[in-house]
């Protein structure tokens, strides 16, 4: 992959391609130099990657948004997103051409950030966009990002299509979904366990000798197999070593230099909307003390069977999705509330002379428009400032446009959050206009 | 269904022979000018060139080769033409000739190119451990379930292949797993409890808990021997003497050791009452009892009531009479004390309070004059200070001298007597007042030291003389706010006033009584052969003295008369590895010495408090400080048996034996950590987490072969392949130890047949059995809607998901036939579920095997409740699920199914069943042709409602599970699909079982090169083998005895 270190967020060759398909778009906002330095050098705050999933899309009817700013208009679906709206960017008709092989569900989901291809029979796919930012960028903090799940992953085949795609995401890996944490607890602890000791070094210093004699037995095919592991085992190390680290004085620093909250109890809240609420909570401790930039957060999985009984809704999500009763649309609302919260709680933020909000892409998307499996375009919502780099209060439309690749988009989400790739998957191309 | 061709494309040993002979050339030629132009006027039309998105262009696959590189294809295109879905029924026919012709050659093609390879062990995947092996290993290797995946909260196990957990490709590995691998790795090492000849595992990470384990273990050592009083069983003893008493007196040691066991007693004690009550040499206390139990022929009551009288005389207790009154057993005192003691010599002693005390020398009549008492060595002894003797100290000497009219070395009679000595008559009290010594002098005689004496009669005294003494401090039996009354804890033994007699009837029990030095011995026989053979107790049963005002130590062993009369050589080694793992474990030497310091500070100053006596007792001193070193050794000896026993363990975890520098480097990091000033006990802990953690132990890695071709595996990975398929779990000790010669059949079907009937084949019970049909995450993924099923509860959820692991077990552990799967007439139930299912006459949470229940629906897997429950809506049942898992067991060939299909709603609408909900998707054509074959199985299933209860009949409309299959059988309930899957269907069936089983044995999916393997096993199955057959089949082919070599060059395609 050839990444392009400079100083501009597109490189220059990529305006100049852009231009070629899409003369009038105002390309030029992103072609701005560097303003909020990505990379959090200097004095201002760090543009921050989120993406937010819910599964099995949106009610049919009730999804839209028209007109601009302030004036703009929402569907019921999108209402808890009202106050937000000049913060918001709605996108329709964007797709992944790869998830639309005629297998629904996990064969629609697993390669959600990544467009890439999924093998049948095996799990195998891409690597989703939020991990390649964090290959690349995870060294800048403690933790290279945060994956999270408010539902648990399902195994198993589905006619023999691994259920596995369609409860990740997110991709470390074309076999290994990233670890999804679902316990708030543990996901506390993953950012804030700091007292990394003796025999955690000592373990992992003879895990990685073990592991190098091991995979002198390997037959090649396995071997390249057991890189998985070995690449596990030097990020925990490399865990531990980070754990350890001061983080630099000077430059920009922190609202947070330590959670301001204690740890939450082992388990789930057995309330749904308190489980979800902790789950953001630690999502926004984990920007607020830059333990990292990028986050996913998986609300629920596609397929989903919770029932939703704090709605008062009786069957489950993926039944209620396909027969689109009133109650499917109390249900998108309350995934929205999610998003509403999200960006009160950013917005309230004071970063430098804006808001965690203002420094902040966040990406909601499903894995397809609603729950009768369309997948040849996608429901998404761009809210924040990424920085200065993303104009709220706009509605635009894919549906016809050329180029209405997800991974497109994922192309300008990276160079927001400071990593310019001249391609991703099936795009090479940021996504005009946006 | 068109079933008319190629009954041999399933089973194709005999056709291979007869293939081998085409020539290779001769079938490329005719695949080149017949059967390629055949397959592209056949399929062309729609799998050409055109259009573009079909995924399947027959045109460019020319070559026989280009086409053999596509087995897959192959056996769809057969597949499809035999069962008639291809080409469709609009398009053109190829005739019955052409058909033949295709098939005939793509069969024999797949043949040969199968036999090419056959035994071909297939590119198995590293993989590590699912969740269920990880556990199920830790379990096997700590001997404690504790299931480190579920405590850390691990994503459920994945599945891939034939649809089972074990199979590479289907397990992601990622940093958050491998830390919760290390994590739980460290919950295993928390819980290894360290002994001193190696280490156990507990459920808990807290020494409390262990040590409660340990004590918990000593217990029933002792409730085998004693009851809870810790006495022995002696009525029974007793009785088998009576009862037998001929076949003693005759049989000698054979007789006794056939009572014993016939009348289920000890030997030993039954040997030692025996010896003691048939021996006839006149003993005083014995003689009573023996005369009895001579006349005794039945009740033994009068017997017992005899010894206990007896032994109420010769013993007094500290224990037996107030159980929860043992604070001097707490404080290193005997729970048991001999009484009526006859002695030499004795030591008399008493608290030191004020510089008043006396000496006492009673008779006991009758009074023999002439009787002089020595009180040698009168000293001071206790507290911090040493002893010190009173002869020797010149100023006390004299005081002492002049306040009794005493001289030490001095008889009454003007006689020398040894210097340390003083002399008083028998029957006389000297009372010694010491108050008008100079203060600091005076300070000397009080607490915390004791006054003490060694107490004797002298030479010159009659044989027949008996004394009892006392030395009394004046404090000692006063009540010090009521002078006149006796202090009520001193009134026994040694209550005594100025005044009372000197000359006593009785002796005092607890008191010694001090005979002349020749006739002690003689004198004290007769107490000493009863005591010895009847004890009132043969241990201290509490082991923890309990007491409200506080015991010094943890633990009291006292079973001296267990050990002498009712253990053998083993049970004395067994009782004292108890106890020393209960000391080692509890480390109460270091509780007690840290006590014991503590202790001493606060009664540094004497507070009047009798008890502190036990604490500044330098017996206790020194027995602390004494064990507490003895606890350090002990632990430093244990060290290198806890690193052997480490090394021991990671070549069990990691399944085959360690090389010197394998063994080196768990021990360096442990050196390391030492080194660093770590102790022993958490350096071991980590180095044992470090073995856990090791990928050797995550991995199942195997060696590839060397050269070019797939070679056996060792035999250390043979037996555990085996192991993992039959147990899911890591081998034990004997199939390790069979392991170098496990290739060899008859090795192999021993541990075959004995490993199958060992409870740990409930690991293939779960994950081949319950996975197979399906229900293996039935607790979490039931999809019962609760609302809608009240009568759900989670108890009977568990009970559902049980059964089909019970049922499995039963097939395994009883080695069934494989066809009993479907053809069995039985149900392995426990209350709950027998009530679901309306079974009567089963009562009790234990689960068993009913037979005869086909009246109540249940007929092998297709009467599990889990199943019919799972293939269910979540509110109703669903004939299309149910339909599409019984097409799917018996292998039938469904298409995909399209996009965009509606759902049926959850509820059924008003006035419909759901048979008729489901009847109106097949009105539709398209829908029709492939329901068709889905729905009609389900339909027959409508008697079972959602969570596969019987329906009741008069719920049932008429004929609402009435049904015609696809291939034109009427079916009227599940009775009848029973008897039609398991009549003409048994085949299938099986042969989809056989495949699936072989995928999961081989924990990859089936090749086309497995054909032959697939079968063998199918036939072995249809004609009517047990599952250890099929095992044998599986363990016994090349595929499950051989790896491909590491960069393999053999075909291998899919």
């Amino acid at each position: 992959m050839n990444i392009q270190r400079n100083n501009w967020l597109v490189s220059r060759r990529h305006v100049l391609r852009g231009l070629g398909a899409t003369l009038a778009l105002p390309l030029l906002d992103c072609m701005r130099p560097l303003r909020a330095a990505a990379d959090g050098a200097g004095n201002v705050p760090p543009t921050r990657t989120l993406v937010t999933f819910t599964g099995m899309g949106f009610h049919s009817k009730h999804w839209w948004a028209k007109g601009e700013g302030a004036a703009m208009e929402l569907g019921p679906c999108l209402e808890p997103l009202a106050p937000w709206r000049e913060r918001m960017v709605f996108l329709r008709g964007l797709w992944n051409e790869q998830a639309n092989n005629g297998v629904i569900h996990c064969m629609q989901t697993g390669n959600m950030l990544s467009g890439a291809t999924m093998a049948k029979n095996e799990v195998h796919t891409g690597v989703s966009f939020d991990q390649v930012m964090a290959r690349h960028l995870g060294e800048r903090t403690r933790l290279p990002s945060l994956v999270l799940g408010c539902e648990d992953a399902v195994p198993g085949l589905q006619d023999g299509h691994p259920l596995l795609y369609g409860s990740h995401i997110s991709w470390s890996s074309p076999v290994s979904p990233t670890w999804t944490e679902t316990r708030p607890a543990l996901a506390f602890d993953q950012l804030f366990r700091t007292e990394r000791n003796r025999d955690d070094r000592r373990v992992v210093d003879a895990v990685l000798d073990d592991a190098k004699s091991l995979q002198r037995k390997l037959s090649s095919a396995d071997r390249q197999r057991f890189e998985e592991y070995l690449g596990s085992v030097h990020e925990i190390e490399g865990r531990i070593k980070r754990a350890g680290k001061e983080r630099e004085a000077g430059g920009w620093q922190p609202t947070l230099s330590a959670p301001d909250c204690p740890r939450p109890a082992d388990g789930i809240p057995a309330d749904l909307p308190d489980y979800w609420r902790l789950m953001n909570d630690i999502l926004l401790l984990a920007f607020r003390t830059d333990s990292t930039r990028i986050a996913t957060m998986k609300y629920c999985n596609d397929a989903s069977t919770i029932v939703h009984a704090h709605l008062g809704i009786s069957n489950h999500h993926h039944y209620i999705a396909h027969s689109q009763p009133d109650e499917l649309i109390t249900l998108n609302q309350f995934f929205m509330s999610q998003l509403a919260y999200l960006c009160q709680r950013m917005s309230e933020i004071k970063e430098g002379e804006g808001s965690l909000l203002d420094h902040t892409s966040i990406m909601h998307c499903s894995s397809m428009l609603h729950g009768n499996h369309e997948s040849k375009q996608l429901p998404v919502v761009l809210l924040g400032g990424a920085g200065g780099n993303l104009r709220g209060g706009r509605v635009l439309d894919y549906a016809d446009k050329p180029n209405r690749r997800m991974c497109s988009l994922f192309l300008s989400l990276m160079d927001w959050g400071g990593l310019n790739l001249a391609s991703f998957n099936d795009s090479s191309e940021r996504l005009p206009g946006i | 269904m068109i079933r008319l061709f190629l009954p041999a494309l399933f089973s194709g040993l005999a056709l291979t022979a007869a293939s081998a002979a085409v020539d290779a050339g001769d079938r490329a030629r005719a695949y080149a000018e017949r059967i390629h132009p055949l397959l592209v006027k056949t399929c062309g039309k729609c799998h050409g060139k055109e259009p573009k998105d079909n995924d399947l262009d027959i045109s460019s696959l020319g070559s026989a080769g280009a086409i053999l590189g596509h087995p897959k294809v192959l056996e769809d295109i057969a597949e499809r033409l035999n069962a008639g879905d291809m080409p469709p029924k609009k398009a053109a026919q190829p005739s019955l000739a052409e058909r033949e012709q295709l098939l005939g050659w793509i069969t024999e093609a797949l043949e040969s190119a199968s036999a090419a390879q056959a035994g071909d062990p297939g590119p198995v995947t590293l993989r590590r451990l699912t969740n269920a092996e990880y556990d199920n290993a830790v379990r096997d290797l700590t001997g404690v379930d504790m299931r480190p995946t579920r405590a850390g909260e691990f994503a459920p196990d994945s599945v891939g292949g034939e649809g089972f957990a074990n199979v590479g490709e289907a397990m992601p590995m990622t940093p958050g797993l491998v830390e919760r691998y290390h994590q739980a790795a460290r919950h295993v090492a928390a819980r290894a409890v360290l002994l001193p000849a190696g280490f156990r595992f507990s459920p808990s990470p807290d020494r409390p808990d262990w040590t409660a384990e340990a004590e918990k273990a000593l217990r029933s050592f002792h409730s085998r021997y004693a009851d809870n009083w810790g006495r022995p069983p002696r009525r029974a003893l007793l009785m088998a003497t009576i009862k037998h008493r001929e076949r003693l007196e005759s049989g000698g040691a054979s007789a006794l050791a056939a009572v014993a066991a016939e009348e289920n007693v000890n030997a030993p004690y039954l040997a030692a009452l025996w010896a003691g009550l048939s021996d006839t040499r006149p003993s005083a206390y014995l003689d009573p009892v023996r005369k009895m139990w001579r006349t005794t022929t039945a009740d033994p009551a009068p017997l017992l009531k005899e010894i206990d009288a007896t032994m109420e005389k010769l013993f007094t207790s500290r224990y037996l009479k107030h159980k929860h009154s043992v604070l001097a057993v707490g404080n290193g005192f005997p729970a048991w004390e001999d009484a009526m003691r006859v002695v030499a010599r004795e030591r008399v002693e008493s608290a030191a309070r004020e510089p008043v005390f006396r000496l006492v020398a009673r008779q006991v009549a009758p009074a023999v004059t002439g009787t002089f008492v020595v009180w040698d060595n009168l000293r001071l002894e206790g507290g911090d200070a040493p002893a010190l003797a009173m002869a020797a100290h010149p100023e006390l000497r004299a005081a002492i001298e002049a306040a009794c009219g005493l001289r030490f070395g001095r008889h009454p009679d003007g006689r020398p007597v040894p210097p340390s000595s003083l002399v008083t008559e028998a029957g006389s009290e000297v009372r010694i007042d010491l108050r008008k010594l100079p203060e600091p002098l005076a300070k000397l005689l009080a607490l915390p030291r004791l006054i003490r004496a060694d107490v004797r009669l002298e030479d010159s005294s009659q044989e027949a003389a008996t004394v009892q003494a006392l030395l009394l401090a004046e404090k000692d039996f006063r009540d010090p706010k009521d002078p006149g009354k006796l202090d009520s804890k001193r009134t026994n033994p040694t209550a005594w006033r100025s005044g009372d007699p000197l000359v006593i009837d009785e002796p005092e029990p607890r008191l010694a009584q001090i005979v002349h030095p020749r006739v002690a011995a003689e004198r004290a026989r007769p107490a000493a052969e009863f005591r010895a053979l009847f004890p009132p107790a043969v241990l201290f049963e509490p082991i923890i003295p309990r007491d409200a005002q506080g015991s010094m130590f943890m633990f009291h062993r006292e079973d001296e008369p267990l050990r002498r009369l009712m253990l053998d050589e083993a049970g004395r080694a067994e009782i004292e590895r108890l106890w020393s793992e209960l000391h080692f474990v509890s480390e109460d030497a270091n509780a007690h010495s840290l006590m014991y310091t503590e202790l001493l500070k606060f009664y540094a100053n004497p507070n009047g408090a009798p008890r502190m006596d036990f604490f500044f007792n330098p017996v206790i001193g020194g027995r602390v400080n004494r064990e507490a070193a003895d606890h350090l050794a002990r632990q430093a000896a244990a060290e290198p048996r806890h690193l052997d026993g480490l090394l021991a363990f990671a070549a069990r975890a990691w399944r085959r034996s360690l090389g010197s520098d394998e063994r080196e480097a768990i021990l360096s990091g442990y050196r390391s950590d030492r080194a660093e000033g770590i102790n022993h006990e958490p350096a071991f802990r980590t180095a044992l987490a470090r073995v856990l953690s090791s990928p050797w132990f995550l991995y199942r890695v195997e060696q590839p072969s060397a050269g070019k071709h797939w070679q056996p595996v060792s035999g250390d990975e043979l037996a555990t392949r085996l192991s993992f398929l039959l147990w899911d779990s890591i081998p034990d000790e004997e199939l390790r130890a069979a392991a170098p010669r496990l290739h060899e059949s008859d090795v192999m079907k021993a541990q075959v047949r004995r490993m199958m009937s060992d409870r740990r084949i409930r690991g293939m019970a779960e994950e081949f059995g319950a996975r197979w049909l399906g229900v293996r995450d039935f607790v979490a993924n039931h999809g019962r809607s609760l609302k809608d099923f009240p009568d759900f509860t989670p108890a009977l959820r568990d009970a559902l998901a049980e059964e089909p692991v019970r049922m499995f077990e039963d097939l395994l552990m009883n080695d069934r036939p494989v066809s009993a799967v479907i053809a069995s007439d039985a149900v392995i139930v426990n209350d709950a579920l027998a009530m679901h299912y309306g079974i009567p006459g089963v009562s009790g949470p234990e689960w068993r095997r009913v037979e005869k229940v086909a009246a109540y629906g249940r007929c092998g897997i297709l009467g599990l409740g889990a199943v019919l429950a799972k293939q269910s809506a979540a509110a109703r049942t669903s004939p299309i699920k149910r339909g599409a898992w019984v097409a799917h067991m018996l292998g039938d060939r469904l298409p995909k199914p399209p996009a965009n299909v509606p759902p049926l709603p959850d509820a059924v609408p008003e006035g419909l069943s759901v048979r008729e909900l489901t009847e109106r998707h097949r009105n539709n054509e398209t829908c029709a042709s492939c329901h068709d074959r889905i729905d009609p199985y389900g339909l027959t299933l409508e008697q079972f409602d959602a969570i596969g209860r019987l329906r009741p009949a008069n719920e049932m409309k008429p004929g609402e599970s009435r049904a015609t299959l696809r291939d034109g059988t009427d079916v009227n309930d599940s009775a009848e699909l029973r008897n039609y899957v398991a009549g003409p269907r048994r085949g299938d069936l099986l042969r989809t079982l056989a495949r699936k089983f072989t995928g999961y044995a081989l924990s990859r999916a089936v090749l086309p090169s497995d054909r032959a393997l697939v079968d063998e096993v199918s036939k072995t199955m249809i004609a009517g083998g047990s599952w250890s057959d099929v095992v044998l089949v599986i363990v016994g082919s090349e595929q499950f005895r051989s790896i491909r070599p590491a960069s393999s060059t053999a075909a291998v395609s899919r």
